[in-house]
């Protein structure tokens, strides 16, 4: 098994225990939450001790930790050049200098640590969200929120594109509605989406459909209308139906116009997963960073910030090595 | 083997597997100062006027059986046009083009289109997937489907690329591709648009040489169009002469030469230059 294929599988065992968790508990997390034993306020959040620079990782150890790190990531790079990819390396190594130059500007007080939280105040706090099972809880909700709506821009923006492409008049009609719409941030229909569908999660299901669905519906209508006469025209005398010329030339010849449009789309959609939760809901990334922001609880702010850039790396990763093993025939 | 050539009477006293009667074909174009043609379309504030441009014109053609017809004449003269026509792809402006004594309506499996440009090979599928598409759509069961496409892929010499994508293909064998997915559902015309046109001498020959395999295994009629001259000869059992636009026939050139033939033979020569004489004297001045 290449390893394009084992991050295919990694993926789909991904959306698979997602949806297991769809099936459970509205607020999937809640009783581990619960019994975490950890000193919790009336909305269930845990009470933090004060914070310290610091506390529990020694910033130094941290900094020297991180530069032995990056050495010895240099040296396997001479080493093993084979294993090892040169733009990753080189990514690394730039965010691991940005980490110690930003854990020194605050260690050296150069900053006001609350204005700045260090690293290994930020790892500390997210440990303690993740050991008392609470970060769980708002990134489950967060996934399955994206998930739902994602799948639901699929559903809806692959047909219409493919109706649009394919059909002059509906397309005359409908084209310039989702034209209108499409010029709209996202975002500013949170007011409306929150009056007409309340507060929790309906509204954001809305906006994350929103950023999502377009980059969906214009690159599978870009990639219907760009089949090639010659393969119509080659499937219909070696005999092919209509329907045929649909299913076997233009949707096979679009998928991958098809494809990126939905990587597009899920990016998209995360970005406005997180600006609706700011807003509309009662868990997930998006209301934690804004929960945290009230408690002037800036390395949460901060730690949620980090968690978010890590699952967009992640999805997008996985979504471009899907994407190469799909068009493997270009 | 029977002759080739000869009138296969299994439709009926005097019918024809083609028949094309005095046929006419005109694209509607806008055309600027009676000169140029632009565009199929018509842009706003353009000044472009609706114009007609003459592909072909009075044209009249019978096929029969097992013949191997090249259409032979100068670039745009309309052989794509009538190949396309007899395809299905286009209708007559006026006349009409019978196939089995039956109007042509649409395109068909049993008159199967290998195109000008071997882009026409799907490229998501693989070799064995393109040649298997055909008798898959004829709703040839799964056995009978993965024998006949083996037997094809050997005809053509892909065997070992089965399971090759077309974009790990040279020109030569992407074409040689397009001839088995064409000639797998064993249709009863085979329609060929320059197939080799962007191949190199060499390929070229060698794919000549295919063509007549197949023609000489499987019972069927072949349309051939070309521009290369001595490729009609070596090919074909008529040759027919286009003028230039709009395309008329100048006349038809019976080839009776044998199989394998000799390219630097006495009378292989002198088919050839008789063709050649035929489409130099459109321009007398050159
Ligand atoms: N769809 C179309 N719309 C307008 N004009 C067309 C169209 N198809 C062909 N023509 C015109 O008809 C004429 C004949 O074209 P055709 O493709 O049949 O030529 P050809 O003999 O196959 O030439 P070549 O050897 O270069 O392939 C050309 O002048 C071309 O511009
Ligand atoms: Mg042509």
């Amino acid at each position: 098994m290449g390893f394009r294929a084992k991050l295919l599988a990694l993926a789909v065992l991904i959306f698979a225990g997602l949806t297991i968790n769809f099936s459970g508990p509205a607020f999937a997390g809640q009783e581990a939450f619960e019994t975490s034993g950890g000193p919790v306020d009336t909305w269930n959040r845990p009470i933090e001790k004060e914070f310290v620079v610091g506390k529990d990782i020694d910033p130094v150890h941290f900094v020297i930790g991180v530069a032995i790190a990056m050495v010895l990531l240099l040296v396997a790079s001479n080493t093993f050049a084979k294993f090892v990819p040169v733009p990753l390396v080189r990514a690394l190594t730039s965010v691991g200098l940005i980490v110690i130059v930003w854990e020194m500007v605050v260690y050296y007080k150069l900053v006001n640590q609350v204005l700045l939280p260090p690293p290994t105040t930020v790892i500390i706090k997210l440990q303690g969200h993740w050991a008392k099972g609470y970060l769980q809880i708002h990134i489950l909700a967060s996934l399955k929120r994206l998930f739902f709506a994602f799948f639901l821009a699929i559903a809806t923006g692959v047909p219409l594109g493919f109706l649009i492409a394919n059909f002059r008049k509906f397309s005359d009609y409908v084209d310039p509605l989702f034209n209108l719409m499409r010029v709209v941030p996202p975002p500013a229909w949170l007011p409306f989406a929150i009056l007409w569908f309340g507060i929790g999660n309906p509204p954001s299901y809305f906006i994350i459909w929103l950023g999502a669905f377009f980059p969906i519906l214009l690159n599978t209508i870009s990639g219907i209308k760009d089949t090639q006469q010659i393969h119509i025209e080659s499937i219909q005398t070696l005999g092919g139906s209509r329907m045929d010329v649909y299913a076997r030339v233009m949707i096979p010849s679009a998928f991958p116009t098809i494809f990126t449009g939905i990587r597009i789309g899920f990016g998209i959609g995360w970005i406005c997963l997180v600006t609706a939760e700011l807003v509309a809901v009662d868990a997930g990334l998006g209301w934690m960073i804004e929960d945290a922001r009230n408690l002037l609880d800036t390395p949460t702010v901060l730690g949620g910030m980090v968690v978010i850039m890590m699952f967009g790396i992640f999805f997008d990763t996985i979504f471009r090595a899907a994407e190469k093993e799909v068009v493997k025939w270009q | 083997m029977a002759m080739r050539g000869e009138t296969d009477k299994r439709f009926g006293p005097g019918s024809h597997v083609v028949e094309i009667k005095d046929i006419k074909k005109s694209f509607y174009v806008y055309v600027d100062e009676g000169q140029t043609v632009l565009s199929e379309k018509r842009r706003w504030f353009s000044r472009k006027k609706p114009g007609e441009l003459v592909a072909i014109k009075s044209f009249t053609l019978d096929v029969d059986h097992g013949e191997f017809v090249a259409l032979l004449g100068p670039s745009g003269c309309g052989k794509s046009t009538l190949l396309r026509i007899l395809a299905g792809f286009e209708t007559p402006t006026s006349g009409f083009v019978t196939f089995k004594g039956n109007a042509i309506n649409g395109p068909d499996p049993q008159r199967a289109m290998v195109f000008q440009s071997e882009r026409a090979v799907f490229p998501w599928l693989t070799v064995e997937g393109n040649i298997g598409l055909g008798p898959k759509l004829q709703g040839m069961g799964k056995k009978a489907r993965k024998e006949a496409v083996a037997k094809t892929i050997e005809l053509v010499e892909l065997k070992g690329f089965e399971r090759a994508y077309p974009k790990t293909l040279s020109g030569g064998m992407l074409q040689r591709v397009a001839v088995a997915r064409a000639i797998v559902n064993h249709p009863e015309l085979l329609l060929m648009d320059e197939p080799f046109g962007a191949l190199d001498a060499q390929t070229r020959n060698h794919l000549q040489d295919h063509v007549v395999k197949i023609w000489q295994s499987i019972e069927q009629t072949i349309i051939f169009v070309t521009h290369d001259i001595e490729e009609a000869v070596y090919l074909a059992n008529k040759v027919v002469v286009f003028t230039a636009r709009p395309g008329e026939i100048k006349e038809v050139v019976s080839i009776n030469l044998p199989h394998p033939r000799d390219r630097t033979s006495e009378e292989f020569i002198g088919l050839r230059n008789h063709c050649t004489r035929l489409i130099r004297d459109k321009h007398p001045e050159g």
